[in-house]
């Protein structure tokens, strides 16, 4: 073994033992706050993963969209929510702990067994490394042409979407006076926001 | 190309001709150039703090720090003595561990960032392809330690000054990025130095300002914003937050979060220069001088020279930027914290999408000026 | 490879009618936008003319199908037409039974058209998906869709409760199948169509893995078709969300993920045959059963309908099982009629409830004497959808069962009719108490039952939705031998059955004996 297959195996057991724990971190915490740090932290260790394997691209992309969005929006939405909500301690939590703990286990013992008793087949062809972002946008363009220009699609959706759940609605006054009244559905609002009453 | 002067290769080849086996020389050489950086870095935020006590100074008409060193520059190196023997306060009811760890992760993205800055052909710590992308996708880490920090501070004005770090630091990135994309489209790699040598050539004429001027504005409204400075320093607004994110902050974490900011602000206008004004080029092309001059460009004297000159080039561009910024701070008006966002989202984002399309489509329609 | 060699290779015309589909949103995105709230009058029917466009477009496709387009990545064969066609039809329905339910809830329209047709998009996508990169985004794009759709309501608790969990148990199925497939990937030696994982799957030895990738696999499936044990969520769901979307998720959500269970398990699992057929009767028998038994207890339209859809669901499966041309093509006749009749009395649940703002049950009582139309259509879907001779559903029922049992799926096929037996009994319930009860047992809502008028904007498109679904599931039940050969002709010709067909052995059988034939029922 040479220097260099000496320091990827050091930082690879390094990385993995980071992100092991910190994956654990996240599922035992009983804070929800140290639960997304944590989560950060798993999704930092896997972009090192990534780069161990020679994907520098993906690393970073990795870091961006899991790291700089996703955690971020995590973290904002426990930060933004400002009630203190005590819960009840449930009877007989740890059976439901011992339940869940015996089947993750269960799981895990299942797939490492796959992993280990699959003869896998073993790409020959050497790792493409610096010029991936070539590769990828290739491929882009050939044969994942179709879900690239779907996804777009389904962006433009979820950003409506999300506008539409998160504005305030308002309804105009005509529609609060007019004739449905005696037309009411199981789903109608409850409560109606005026447009004239409020100042924003 | 020519490659100029090569000092990793010239250092590795003098350790393998002491004997020593070339893995371990270039382990040898790994840490100089990281070192190099950091101490470059730390000298560049005592230089920019001393300017932006200085141009206060000059702006409010008052002589400033004069006491400490010619013209008081050695002020910022005492700040920082003075920081480091403070006492370390972590408030009550705060949260020690993300306290402690809040400023660290807002600190060590942008040190990291340095890693593709270039300051000549062969000086830097690593041309990686992805280059520019990775410095946005680390710049993405620092809103978690700004969120930490507020979260674990117990203290409402933190928090609020960590939302709002938040809030502002991802909904810059957006038009940051998409500016970037138009000159990466331009010069078809994302390595730094690929982007500089794009504009390389034409002397001042080359330089991407002139065929990006929109991106040019946006990035620079962007990466103000991205550093937090004024007139985008909403998230440390005295008046409203205290300090922000900062305010149960003292000694050296404080320091850390003081030094992030001058740093960042020194990575913004080096990348600025990169991006836009030709990096480590002269406004006259060296290889045109020497030519006149009638010397070889692969004359080592004359590679000494051209390596320098690229250094000076590029840190004059960048403290030019540093100026603006220091100057900008002391002269305009805080934005309202609706006004950044309608301003970031609303106005910014558009422009920059547009600016990508149109960038897009001049380098379809003019190959030869806008990057074949 | 240059870009005019690579456009003439990808085939792209064949997604015409997701194009249309993606055009129409975006029109629909902009009226609105430019004409805000008096563009209610104009998006629905916009959206109404770009489905009906896209439905051209699919006809037209159905000379001459082409089964690779986008290297690989979408086949347009005529199975997936089929499903396109149910996708596009149920998307036409739901949105003309929405139009007065949105206005009349205080939300607006304009997004709720512009989400309903990315679902739709999504689901066409997912019919015609031949690689796995596809099949996921195009699944995303259906299930983010529908959990928005879900949650429309938003002042609504129940909308809002409806839209969590159906999002939490989708985002955890989706996990589920995203595991499977990237276990595909692997197991494959780094492939994503399925006809090359199946190709590579073959050649090598792996029998673990590939058993977990199907069951992670046939989880993400079975629920998006809701089928039972995985069907937590739909009551609730169903109960909670708008019900013009419960209309939509129930007929097109339902197809797409027919489609790609078919699409996804006949072309990469048939070293696994065996065992997913295995899994499938499961499923099946479990689905019908409790389904049905379930729904013989339910008080609220709404959840008798989810159950019931469970159930139905499980008769699908057996044409699935069946694995032969008939079974392949009775599914796909039962998917389409069901799309009628189903529709169809949920545009009468939408009405009542719009006339009298409740769903339960028991408030039917009477209903005959105050609103004829009401009656005559939920009556006849719901007899349909129970089977009654001599309406569309008998016709499914008949072909689905009897493609069974020429399978030997008598297991299977004995509980299809006992519980189709049962699910008679609660749909025959509601139809009781809306025809029989004297005038004094009327319900408190029927007595006040509101003037029937067709005034108010949307309720004429309801209306028309109404007939038309009421008619076509009357009129498929007698006219059922042209649908039928066409649901045959589409297996036909279908590549990927055909060779798996082939492959199992089953020899080609004459369309139908004549003992079950249309022209003479029973």
């Amino acid at each position: 073994m040479n220097l260099a297959e000496g320091v990827q195996l050091v930082s690879f057991i390094i990385l993995a033992v980071a992100m092991i724990g910190a994956a654990l971190g996240v599922v035992l915490s009983p804070s929800v706050v140290y639960a997304a740090f944590l989560l950060g932290a798993v999704f930092i260790s896997i972009s090192g993963l990534y780069l161990l394997l020679n994907a520098s691209f993906v690393a970073a992309a990795q870091i961006l969209i899991y790291v700089g969005a996703v955690n971020v929006l995590i973290l904002f939405a426990i930060m933004l929510v400002n009630k203190r909500e005590d819960f009840q301690p449930v009877k007989f939590a740890w059976v439901r702990k011992a339940v869940t703990g015996g089947v993750c286990a269960g799981l895990f013992l299942l797939l490492g067994t796959t992993i280990i008793t699959t003869p896998w087949a073993f790409s020959t062809e050497t790792p493409i490394g610096d010029d991936a972002i070539y590769l990828i946008g290739e491929h882009f363009f050939s044969d994942f042409l179709l879900p690239f220009e779907l996804a777009s699609v389904l962006l433009l959706m979820a950003l409506i979407g999300a506008i539409v759940l998160a504005r305030r609605d308002f309804l105009p006054d005509a529609a609060l006076t007019s004739d449905i009244e005696n037309l009411k559905l199981p789903e109608r609002p409850r409560e109606l926001v005026s447009a004239a009453k409020t100042e924003q | 190309m020519n490659s100029g002067i090569d000092l990793q290769g010239t250092f590795i080849t003098s350790l393998t001709d002491l004997g020593l086996p070339p893995g371990l020389a270039k382990v040898f050489w790994m840490p100089l150039p990281m070192l190099l950086m950091i101490i470059g870095a730390t000298v560049a935020i005592l230089v920019s703090v001393w300017l932006e006590r200085k141009i206060s100074a000059a702006a409010q008409q008052r002589v400033g720090p004069e006491y400490v060193g010619p013209q008081g520059s050695l002020q910022p190196a005492m700040d920082g003595l003075k920081l480091i023997f403070k006492e370390d306060i972590i408030p009550g009811n705060a949260d020690s561990i993300l306290f402690t760890l809040g400023p660290i992760l807002v600190i060590l993205p942008v040190f990291i960032s340095f890693l593709i800055v270039p300051f000549g052909q062969n000086l830097l710590i690593s041309d990686v392809t992805i280059g520019v992308f990775l410095w946005i996708a680390l710049a993405s880490i620092q809103p978690i330690g700004l969120l930490m920090s507020g979260y674990a501070s117990n203290n409402k004005y933190s928090l609020l000054g960590g939302l709002r770090a938040a809030a502002q630091s991802i909904s810059y990135e957006i038009p940051l990025a998409l500016a970037v994309l138009a000159v990466v489209l331009m010069s078809n790699s994302l390595s730094t130095i690929d982007i500089v040598q794009q504009q390389s050539g034409y002397g001042i004429l080359g330089w991407n300002v002139w065929r990006q001027p929109v991106g040019f504005v946006i990035f620079w409204i962007a990466a103000l914003a991205e550093c937090e400075r004024l007139p985008f320093d909403l998230p440390e607004a005295e008046e409203e937050l205290v300090a922000g994110y900062q305010t149960e902050y003292s000694g050296m974490k404080f320091a850390l979060f003081y030094m992030a900011s001058y740093v960042n602000l020194v990575l913004s206008a080096l990348l600025v220069v990169v991006l836009y004004l030709g990096g480590w080029e002269s406004p006259i092309p060296v290889g045109f001088l020497a030519d006149l001059l009638g010397v070889s460009e692969t004359n080592s004297a004359v590679q000494v020279i051209t390596a320098s000159l690229g250094i000076l080039m590029t840190m004059f561009k960048t403290y030019l930027f540093v100026f603006l910024a220091i100057l900008l701070r002391w002269t305009t008006p805080r934005v309202r914290i609706d006004q950044l966002l309608n301003l970031g989202w609303k106005f910014l984002l558009p422009v920059a999408l547009a600016n990508l399309l149109i960038t897009a489509a001049l380098k379809l329609a003019f190959p030869f000026a806008f990057g074949g | 490879m240059d870009v005019a060699n690579l456009a003439s290779q990808l085939n792209a015309g064949l997604i015409l009618p997701e194009g249309i589909v993606i055009i129409t949103l975006l029109l629909v995105l902009v009226v609105d936008l430019i004409q805000g709230r008096k563009a209610n009058r104009v998006t629905p029917y916009i959206g109404i003319g770009g489905l009906l466009a896209s439905l051209g477009a699919i006809a037209f496709q159905w000379d001459n199908p082409v089964s690779n387009a986008f290297l690989g990545s979408f086949s347009s064969d005529p199975l997936s037409l089929v499903f396109r066609a149910i996708i596009v039809l149920s998307a036409m329905v739901t949105i003309m039974i929405s139009i007065r339910y949105v206005e009349q809830s205080g939300t607006s329209l304009g997004e709720f058209i512009t989400i309903l047709l990315t679902a739709s998009v999504g689901g066409m996508v997912l019919s015609g998906a031949n690689e796995l990169v596809t099949i996921f985004v195009a699944l995303e794009t259906l299930s983010i869709s529908s959990y928005l759709l879900t949650g429309y309501m938003k002042r609504d608790p129940r909308s809002n409760e409806a839209a969590l969990k159906y999002l939490l148990i989708g985002a955890s199925s989706s996990a589920l199948f995203l595991y499977g497939v990237s276990l595909l990937y692997g197991l494959s030696g780094g492939q994503t169509e399925l006809v090359a994982i199946a190709t590579n799957l073959a050649a090598s030895d792996q029998s673990l893995g590939l058993v977990i990738a199907l069951v992670f696999v046939i989880a993400g499936v079975a629920f998006k078709i809701s089928a039972v044990p995985f069907h937590q969520w739909t009551p609730d769901v169903y109960e909670g969300s708008p019900t013009p979307v419960v209309a939509f998720l129930s007929v097109g959500s339902k197809a797409a993920g027919f489609a790609l269970a078919t699409r996804m398990l006949i072309t990469v699992f048939p070293l696994l045959t065996d065992e997913w057929h295995f899994v499938f009767t499961a499923l099946a028998i479990l689905s019908m059963v409790l389904g049905n038994i379930v729904a013989l207890a339910q008080t609220s339209m709404k959840r008798l309908l989810a159950y019931s859809s469970i159930g139905q669901a499980g008769f699908v499966m057996i044409g699935l099982i069946a694995a032969t041309e008939v079974g392949y093509a009775s599914m796909l006749f039962y998917l389409f009629i069901y799309l009628f009749m189903n529709l169809g009395g949920f545009a009468c649940i939408i009405l009542f409830s719009l006339r009298t703002g409740t769903d339960q049950i028991s408030e039917y009582a009477g209903l005959y004497q105050k609103d004829p139309l009401i009656t005559l259509g939920l009556s006849l879907c719901l007899l349909s959808l129970g089977g009654i001779p001599p309406l569309a559903g008998f016709f499914g029922k008949l072909y689905l069962f009897w493609a069974g049992w020429q399978a030997g799926l008598y297991t299977l096929v004995l509980v299809g009719l006992f519980t189709s037996v049962i699910s008679i009994y609660y749909y025959i319930r509601v139809v009781k108490m809306m025809v029989v009860k004297e005038p004094q047992e009327m319900s408190e809502v029927v007595k006040n039952y509101p003037k029937v008028t067709w005034d108010l904007p949307g309720l004429k498109s309801l209306q028309v939705a109404l007939v038309l679904t009421v008619v076509a599931t009357t009129l498929i039940g007698i006219l059922s031998n042209p649908v039928f050969t066409l649901a045959t002709d589409s297996v036909n010709n279908t590549p990927f059955l055909k060779l798996d067909l082939a492959r199992t052995g089953t020899q080609p059988v004459a369309v139908l004996p004549e003992a079950i034939a249309p022209a003479n029922p029973l």
